[in-house]
């Protein structure tokens, strides 16, 4: 890490009486260097080697942190694709030794869904790691954890149990999807590789086989922890 | 709709896909955009190739599906205006 000794790498853009965005971050691939760069950090990450190097325009307090978190969550979900997992928008629980993930964008019912499951092992409320395992696919936590919220309680991986695209609504039930549908909704919720041609095609694989392998749900709930009923008799 | 006055359609060059038991995923990068696609329209993403136009896919879905020609030209074309709209197609 480096100090930038610049005010900042990107400035917000606010386009006249416009609300200012609320986050950018670039990114490209050169090669098998990634490179990303947002307002208060750029860095780059060299893939074979995985060295990289982050500038930042500040070296301590909050702001030091945030950026160190961002770029690593960058290099993270990219990573994952590399090795043929993705880091999810969602929340994983452990129930019974398996491990479900609940996801969606934010204001889904992730940190919800953590609430209403009392006694379960929490992986996280906004990222999970899917990986392929010696047994098929595993799901867990990732150490990013924002300003305020708990480490992770593990860094155990756990058998993937199914997935879950969270849509809250009046009464529970829950809808299995095609692998087509459920590949699109899980592709929907990867942070930051979508909007990058050459991840594209490798997300694709990697949330497909996924699709194909385990059940992917939508499952909609109303605020209530009786939604456990409907997945797999609760276990 | 044919783009561009009767051209073929192609697909957009950044889009990415993959077809599975008959269902397409569709991934537009620059939009950030995903989209599933049925049988018949996976189909006809299929079918666009940027030389077929637009009679000769209508004539494949005939072939391949038993549903009268009317029908179908009717849903290619208002498959195709859509997937311009989300500039899947060029």
């Amino acid at each position: 890490m480096v100090d930038a000794e610049v005010p900042h790498f990107l400035q917000v853009r606010k386009a006249g009486a416009e609300a200012p965005e609320l986050y950018r971050l670039e990114q490209r691939w050169e090669g098998d260097r990634l490179f990303a760069l947002s307002y208060e950090f750029a860095g780059w990450y060299d893939a074979p080697s995985r060295e990289g190097q982050l500038a930042l325009t500040s070296t301590d307090g909050d702001s030091l942190h945030r950026a160190v978190e961002n770029f690593l969550r960058v290099v993270t979900a990219h990573r994952s694709l590399a090795e043929g997992g993705f880091l999810l928008h969602g929340a994983g629980l452990v129930r019974g030794g398996r491990a479900h993930v609940f996801f969606g964008p934010s204001g889904a019912g992730k940190t919800t869904v953590t609430l209403l499951s009392d006694g379960d092992l929490i992986l996280g409320d906004d990222l999970v790691l899917i990986r392929r395992g010696e047994e098929g696919y595993e799901a867990c936590a990732v150490p990013f954890r924002g300003l305020y919220r708990e480490p992770p309680e593990t860094d155990r991986a756990f058998p993937l149990a199914g997935c879950y695209r969270l849509v809250q609504a009046p009464t529970d039930s829950l809808e299995r999807l095609s692998p087509a549908r459920g590949a699109g909704e899980l592709i929907s919720s990867l942070p930051f590789v979508v909007e990058n041609p050459s991840a594209t095609v490798q997300a694709l694989e990697s949330v497909s086989r996924v699709a194909e392998a385990l059940p992917v749900y939508r499952l909609h709930f109303r605020k209530s922890p009786e939604f456990w009923d409907l997945l797999s008799g609760g276990n | 709709m044919e783009p561009d006055g009767g051209r073929p359609p192609r697909r957009n060059p950044s889009a990415g896909f993959r077809i599975f038991e008959g269902q397409a995923v569709v991934v537009l990068p620059d939009e950030a955009e995903v989209n599933v696609l049925n049988e018949v329209g996976a189909r006809v993403w299929e079918l666009i190739d940027g030389a077929r136009s637009v009679e000769s896919i209508v004539d494949r879905i005939c072939e391949e599906y038993d549903i009268g020609r009317e029908q179908v030209e009717r849903d290619v074309r208002e498959l195709l205006a859509k997937l311009d709209e989300h500039r899947m197609i060029e």
